[in-house]
């Protein structure tokens, strides 16, 4: 007998003739591998849909001039007109802008548009246009739309090229006007010409406008500045020599560098996060490993006189073991193949949460990114991983089938093994592992260890668990046995005697539980921490931010608004505060300047050093010194007295270190400073937010009214302490969206290991419960059997699922999400919510335990009986 | 006489009677203030143009132009970006000996520093391209773009001559159809060309052209031949026809002689003929120009034999044109009043070619 007909015979018939465990196992690993991929196809898509639009819009630019977060002078364009003899150069202004109904408010959580200023007479070197309605234009300046339009491009104040896809999204075509809220104003611009999907227009998913930057200057109100500058080579090989020559000319507090590192900078900004999402996604797997361990174990040893047999025909140890070993594989394969399937369908849903996270955690940009299909490397990477997941998995079930012996035909179930007394030794080996791991520090920002600490308390509670499982149910039999005395008794008896099958279901189980427990309690401990930080740190009443503003903060608060809070009653003191975006050794920082004295008397910032702010804002004000966030300090190894140094006008300037506060408003890191010494050192004069506190017993909704009422033509929007704070755990919970997700398609998958493997133990016991009934159990009574055992194996599982659970979310909370991001979180339990992940548990277990009811009460007693 | 290549729309659009200034009889020129620029016109010209010769015996012809052209755009936005004004540039380098023609051009707004005209002197400028009075009243002229560097330091030998009547070098039938113009016709340059970081000493002679009016070109014009001479017994000619549509040449075509003293003399269409010999057809836009003249001015005795130095010396450009011109260095041998003379010399044609018209 050849070996594949072996296989087929043996394996492959056996598989089509239980279609549906075979199905059952095939989904659990397809559905392991399709998180696995969704995660990776999602992660891979929000950076490359922000690293191509970043490309997109960087265009041809072998150099870019800027200001490390601040506007530009854009007379700096005059002083490098030698520039012009190298290559091209152009300067760009951005804004964010958002469409409003005339009149409207922007709404909360609607994405802003992009707005990408040019001088579009020097566009053709850097970028091109193309539009929809090509009337003749000839393309050489970068835009081929005719002559009349172009000049109206660059003569109007309020023209605008918009993407396609905008277009249709507002039903606005050619000609037709628009309003829009940008900074302080609303303003209403006409489209003067909708652009093709390509080039430029793609980028950010076409959430982009494009103007002349005159005409953004005056809609931004931002005359005189500029982002930056770019340039083009005539020699690309000279941009070294160019950028030095340009550095030594201009300001130390004007950087020059290549576009190139802006990829760069989104996958540092996200990776953590990004390693994070990964690491979960393959506890979906390692639950679909379980369950090809499962699928094999019980094949093997439910077909043992099979397998005696086959060895008495002549077929060799190595062949059985190769045999069950190509099943494995089978499973791995077919699996992932399908699973990448899935994975692409599932990415498209992922694909917007956690483009959506990445844009309100880093990138501030909106949309998906469509993206192409996996890539072919995709596919190998995962049958390959299927591959070698499903061998590891099932090994152990091959090798036992190589144990059978061809006398072994008539004796079933399974033999203690001799390694089954080693097991509690090794398990405790590995929670020891575990825990040593936990205090190992981060491996370049990156919790590794901590990850494996993860795999190895996973393993050491695998390990444990049939003893954990033998305890368990010796406490709860009783209980089980007082209300059921028949099925109780009979159905606890089959869970302890068949004790090594159930483990493994129990395990793939109490993994899910587990990760689902654990990200629970990280979450709310999470979530707690931050309700309790946003109380301490946010006391004003009123927050008053320009209508439309981008998280960059490069939109000020107009000075009119700023007047208009001049003298309204009610108010009491108003703090302005002011952030920009800086670069700090690499990593995109805020800096922030607010006035320390109203901070000091008003709201809290928490020092970790147990210090009141107001005892450290007289360290702040007046001097050269920085409190910092923790995340700031943990990424670059910083503490109080030490120095940091930051990008002033006037190049590098130290400033010392006088406290570490918690905050959790990004894991970028926050540097703030008393407004005065920003004044003095930064020169800069804008505010991007007024917090304003009010007298007692005044009302914000009158105060919000007034201010309203004195803001002539122009648009803020202010906000109340309570709509902050909403909007703030809102954006909070959109961020664990995927996580959540995630969790449930592991759970799912457990959900199927469980069916699968109760299943299996109706069929194995197919004539034990037919002898059930033939000797009276009604088949109501059977079918009660299945679904206490099924409930057991829930309970079981829960059980085991929240030990391990809380011992994960100890390593996540203070391990994991301490070293990738740098946050101290208050550890807390979230009772109710983890009672209730554990009656979703059992409920689903007991849905799970529906079919293999229904498959016992199928059973003929006569038909199951005459086997005997 | 230049004009420059323009945009067709600032024209097409202007259906309202023009808020810029047009070139009326009576302006009166004051210098160097009228080096610098008139923007309450709508065009202006600074063309440059020369013969240079090499240290190491290599001949150059040169062209450095500056167009400045009002966009009629009302002034509501503060932003130094705002287009008031087009600023286009064009610069090309023949060498006669290689036969190489190499033009390179440049569109920008004045914004922060990019392109200016200073209305009090010489001084416009284009990215790093440059033309300025120096104190003591010479011009220096700056480009480099393609590896052609052409630095050179102008000295005029005779007064600035004005074009036309009563200050006014009209171009068509109207009052107003028309452009303050004048030249230096003669001034003697030195300074250096560089080829692929190649510099050479070079010295020679330009001529300078400053243009600026509102509405010149008539309907039924097809465009110019326009002609500059500088002759080897020290006088200059210089002449334009306006070609009208069904053949034949404008009446309002004119030209100017300049004596060696400075002394100028007006000729009217009528005192001059231009024969135009062969056909040169360009690879680069398939417009058909005519190339070898015979300048004839009867009454003076004078024909003058006109040969391009060399053929290839169009001005394809693409991108601020949207028509492509002939520019190009000649030589010029004949009889001036009688008197067998040579020279060199600059021709202009514009106009050749399908959809090639000029629209200024």
């Amino acid at each position: 007998m050849t070996f594949l007909r072996l296989f087929y015979q043996a394996i492959l018939r056996d598989l089509a003739r239980n279609p549906v465990r075979t199905l059952l196992t095939l989904s659990g690993v397809a559905l392991g591998i399709a998180v696995v991929v969704a995660v990776q196809l999602s992660n891979d898509r929000a950076i490359a849909s922000f690293s191509d639009s970043m490309e997109l819009l960087n265009g041809q630019a072998d150099l870019r001039i800027s200001a490390n977060g601040r506007p530009l002078d854009e007379t700096l364009m005059g002083e490098l007109a030698w520039v012009w003899d190298v290559g091209a150069m152009t300067a760009i202004l951005e804004g964010r802008m958002q469409r409003i109904v005339p009149g409207g408010e922007a709404v909360f959580g609607q994405a802003t548009i992009r707005l990408f200023g040019v001088d579009m007479l020097s566009e053709a070197p850097f970028r091109t246009y193309s539009t929809s309605t090509d009337s003749g234009g000839r393309g050489d300046l970068g835009l081929d739309i005719d002559r009349e339009r172009f000049i109206d491009l660059l003569t109007s104040p309020d023209a605008l090229l918009v993407p396609r896809v905008l277009a249709e999204e507002w039903n606005a075509s050619e000609g037709d006007s628009v309003n829009l809220l940008a900074g302080n104003r609303e303003h209403e611009l006409s489209v003067l010409a909708v652009l093709n999907p390509s080039g430029v227009a793609e980028a950010f998913d076409g959430r982009i406008v494009f103007m002349d930057i005159a005409a953004a200057q005056r809609v931004m109100r931002r005359t005189g500045e500029i982002d930056r500058i770019e340039v083009v080579l005539d020699d690309p090989a000279m941009a070294d020599a160019v950028a030095l020559r340009i550095a030594d000319q201009l300001p130390a507090s004007v950087v020059v560098d290549s576009p190139e590192d802006d990829a760069g900078d989104a996958e540092r900004m996200t990776r953590a996060f990004r390693y994070n999402l990964t690491a979960l996604s393959y506890i979906a797997l390692v639950v679909g490993m379980i369950l090809i361990y499962n699928t094999l174990n019980i094949a093997v040893v439910r077909r043992h006189g099979e397998i005696g047999a086959l060895r008495t025909l002549g077929v060799s140890r190595r062949a059985i073991g190769w045999m069950f070993l190509a099943e494995a594989l089978a499973f791995g394969v077919v699996g992932a193949v399908a699973g990448i399937w899935i994975g692409e369908f599932l990415a498209r849903a992922a694909g917007a949460l956690v483009s959506r996270t990445l844009a309100m955690l880093y990138t501030g940009m909106a949309g998906a990114g469509s993206g192409s299909g996996p890539a072919p490397g995709l596919y190998l990477e995962m049958i390959l991983l299927g591959g070698a997941l499903a061998a590891v998995s099932g090994a152990g079930p091959a090798l036992r089938a190589t144990g059978v012996s061809p006398i072994e035909t008539i004796r079933s179930g399974m033999r203690p093994r001799a390694s089954s007394r080693l097991r509690p030794l090794a398990g405790v080996a590995a929670l020891a592992l575990g825990a040593a791991l936990s205090l190992a520090p981060a491996v370049d920002g990156l919790p590794v260890f901590g990850y494996t600490a993860g795999v190895a308390f996973i393993a050491g509670f695998s390990l444990l668990s049939p003893l954990i499982i033998r305890a368990l149910t010796a406490v709860v039999r009783p209980v089980i046995v007082r209300a059921r005395p028949v099925e109780g008794t009979l159905a606890v008896e089959t869970i302890q005697g068949r004790l090594p099958r159930v483990a493994v279901a129990v395990i793939s189980l109490s993994i899910a539980m587990a990760m689902l427990a654990s990200m629970v309690i990280m979450v709310a401990s999470f979530r707690d921490t931050v309700v309790v930080w946003v109380d301490q740190t946010l006391r004003g009443d009123l927050y008053v931010r320009p209508a439309a503003s981008g998280r960059d903060g490069a939109n000020a608060v107009a000075l009119e608004t700023l007047a208009a809070l001049d003298g309204v009653p009610g108010i009491e003191e108003i703090d302005r505060y002011r952030r920009v975006d800086i670069d700090y050794n690499g990593f995109p920082t805020t800096l922030g300047a607010g006035q320390f004295d109203v901070v000091a008397a008003r709201a809290g910032l928490q020092f970790m050093d147990g210090r009141g702010t107001a005892e450290v804002a007289r360290d702040l004000i007046g001097h050269d010194r920085v409190a910092v966030s923790e995340p700031f300090a943990v990424r670059h190894g910083l503490g109080r007295g030490d120095s940091v140094a930051l990008p002033t006008p006037e190049g590098l300037r130290p400033f010392e270190i006088a406290g570490v506060f918690y905050d959790y408003s990004s894991d970028g890191g926050l540097v703030v400073m008393d407004r005065g010494t920003y004044l003095e050192r930064f020169a800069d004069e804008a505010v991007s937010t007024v917090a304003v506190y009010l007298e007692p017993g005044s009302d914000a909704e009158a105060v919000r009214r007034e201010i309203t009422a004195r803001l002539d033509g122009v648009r803020a929007r202010i906000a109340t302490n309570g709509e902050l704070r909403e909007q703030i755990l809102r954006v909070f919970d959109q961020t664990f969206e995927v996580t959540y997700a995630l969790e449930v398609v592991a759970l799912a998958v457990a959900v199927m290991g469980i069916a699968n493997m109760l299943a299996a133990l109706i069929l194995e016991r197919r004539r034990e419960l037919a002898a059930l009934r033939f000797i009276g159990a009604s088949r109501r009574q059977i079918g009660r059997i299945v679904m206490i055992e099924s409930g057991l194996v829930g309970v079981l599982g829960g059980v085991i699922g929240l030990l391990l659970g809380g011992v994960l979310s100890l390593l996540l909370v203070y391990v994991i999400n301490f070293q990738s991001f740098g946050w101290t979180i208050q550890f807390t339990v979230p009772a109710g919510f983890l009672a209730q992940s554990l009656a979703m548990v059992l409920i689903a277990t007991l849905a799970a335990g529906l079919y293999p009811a229904a498959l016992a009460l199928k059973l003929d007693p006569i038909e199951g009986i005459r086997a005997e | 006489m230049i004009y420059p290549a323009l945009i067709a729309a600032v024209w097409a659009a202007q259906v309202t009677e023009p808020v810029y200034l047009r070139a009326l009889p009576g302006y009166e020129y004051a210098f160097p203030r009228d080096h610098g620029a008139h923007p309450d016109y709508k065009l202006e010209w600074w063309y440059y143009t020369g013969h240079l010769d090499a240290e190491d015996g290599r001949r150059f012809g040169y062209e450095l132009t500056f167009f400045r052209i009002g966009m009629d755009s009302v002034a509501v936005n503060p932003s130094a970006w705002n287009v008031r004004d087009l600023h286009v540039a064009h610069f090309a380098l023949s060498e006669i000996d290689s036969g190489r023609f190499r033009f390179f051009e440049r569109v920008n707004r004045e914004g922060p520093g990019i392109a200016r005209a200073s209305v009090d002197t010489l001084d416009v400028a284009n990215g790093s391209w440059t033309a300025r009075l120096d104190d003591d009243g010479g011009m220096r002229l700056r480009a480099y773009a393609g590896g052609v560097l052409l630095e050179l330091q102008l000295r005029a030998t005779k007064p600035p001559v004005i074009h036309g009547v009563d200050g006014v070098s009209q171009k068509a039938d109207g009052a107003g159809q028309a452009s303050h113009y004048y030249s230096m016709t003669r001034m003697s340059t030195a300074g250096l060309v560089s080829i692929d970081g190649q510099a050479v000493a070079v010295t020679g002679e330009s001529w300078m052209d400053h243009e600026f009016g509102t509405n010149q070109l008539a309907d039924e014009q097809l465009g110019w031949d326009w002609f500059s001479f500088q002759l080897d017994n020290g006088e200059e000619l210089m002449l334009y026809q306006m070609r009208l549509a069904g053949g034949g040449i404008d009446a309002n075509s004119s030209g100017t002689i300049v004596a060696e003293d400075g002394a100028e003399e007006h000729l009217t269409s009528g005192d001059f003929t231009v024969e135009s010999l062969r056909d040169w057809e360009s690879d680069a836009t398939g417009a058909v120009y005519r190339l070898d003249w015979i300048v004839s001015v009867p009454d003076l005795d004078t024909r003058l034999v006109v040969t391009p130095l060399m053929d290839n010396q169009e001005m394809a450009t693409t991108r601020s044109a949207g028509f492509p011109y002939w520019e190009g260095a000649v030589r010029v041998e004949g009889a001036w009043r009688g008197q067998p003379v040579r020279g060199r010399g600059y021709v202009e044609l514009t106009g050749y070619g399908e959809g090639h018209r000029p629209d200024v």
